[in-house]
């Protein structure tokens, strides 16, 4: 077992959480150009047309905060625009998953170079939104994970948030990640524990962490935690 | 070609043209038969208000005076709607007060 590392960063949601560590992978899909413009639009409007309903289906069940949120992802799925600048790539070309990534690439650099916190946090939603259809055209579904962990990664889709089961406690560390995100704003009031500019942490390797949000705090493999009988914990490193 | 139906109105929720907001413009945009277009400035450029991905595209922020324009059936009547959403903080009238 690695030695206990102790990493500082940005509270976005109090609590205090210790268990297993779940590092989300970013979207790697490899899929095979049909080199037929009109088969790759028909794919790229069915992953999205999927994706809404998916969403949909996601918000039915959600309170009125997070289906607020997800009702803006459809919303952005729903509006031409968004998919104009795909489907033109793809009848200059492009297969349905490049000409998709690009065009939402472009979006999101445009709320990441925002000087404001909360339009630079909706590059999240946009990320959820393309990695979802992305995920469709690749033919695999949901990241959905158990509850009861620690969800490690740059960033945690605010859909994979509300696909999670969260009854079982859990929290999140980000080496992204924003205090103003959507993700954010759910974790606070479902009082899940988030910490998020971890930096250049390295979750390689490691399999449980402790996290107290308030602090801003995370420890990897922790070594010397007073654990509680309810699954919580002191931290001390 | 009939003119344009303008109107200004100024941005006075917390965290201005936000997602919420936005959703909620857009929608009640659609509703309406017409052109509806809006704008930072007096002079454009104008943008589509049915749509969100341009309308988000703006960040227009708190205190921005957000001008609106409708051309076609119905026009004034979407201007006037659209005006009065902006004025009456997008319906969240709550939020605006706890940020005060």
């Amino acid at each position: 077992m690695l030695p206990a590392i102790e990493a500082q960063g940005r509270p976005a949601a109090d609590g205090i959480f210790i268990g297993p560590l779940v590092v989300l992978d970013s979207v790697t899909t490899e899929r095979q150009n049909s080199g037929d413009p009109a088969a790759e639009q028909v794919a790229l409007e069915s992953a999205i047309t999927h994706a809404i309903a998916d969403i949909a289906v996601l918000a039915e069940k959600a309170d009125a905060e997070a289906s607020e949120i997800l009702g803006f992802q459809i919303a952005m799925l729903e509006d031409e625009a968004l998919r104009s600048p795909a489907l033109l790539e793809i009848i200059r070309g492009a297969a349905a998953d490049k000409a998709w990534s690009k065009a939402l690439d472009a979006e999101i650099v445009g709320y990441e170079l925002s000087d404001d916190d909360y339009f630079r946090a909706r590059a999240a939603d946009l990320k959820d939104i393309r990695d979802r259809v992305l995920r469709n055209l690749a033919g695999f579904s949901s990241q959905a994970t158990a509850g009861g962990v620690v969800l490690a990664g740059e960033d945690v889709p605010p859909s994979l948030f509300l696909e999670a089961d969260w009854s079982k406690g859990g929290a999140i560390a980000l080496s992204g990640g924003s205090p103003s995100s959507h993700v954010a704003m759910l974790a606070r009031a479902r009082g899940v524990p988030m910490v998020v500019g971890l930096g250049s942490i390295d979750f390689t390797g490691r399999s449980e962490a402790a996290i107290d949000g308030a602090a801003g705090l995370v420890v990897l493999d922790p070594a010397e935690v007073t654990r509680a009988p309810n699954g919580k914990a002191a931290l001390k490193c | 070609m009939t003119d344009w139906i303008s109107a200004d109105v100024l941005i006075t929720h917390a965290v201005g043209l936000h997602a919420r907001p936005s959703v909620k413009l857009t929608k009640l945009a659609k509703t309406f038969p017409c052109e509806v277009q809006i704008s930072g400035t007096a002079d454009g450029p104008w943008i589509d208000a049915k749509s969100i991905v341009k309308v988000m595209a703006m960040k227009a922020r708190q205190n921005t005076l957000l001008y609106i324009r409708g051309q076609g059936d119905a026009a004034p009547v979407a201007v006037a709607a659209l005006k009065d959403l902006v004025a009456h903080d997008f319906g969240e009238v709550a939020d605006h007060v706890a940020s005060d």
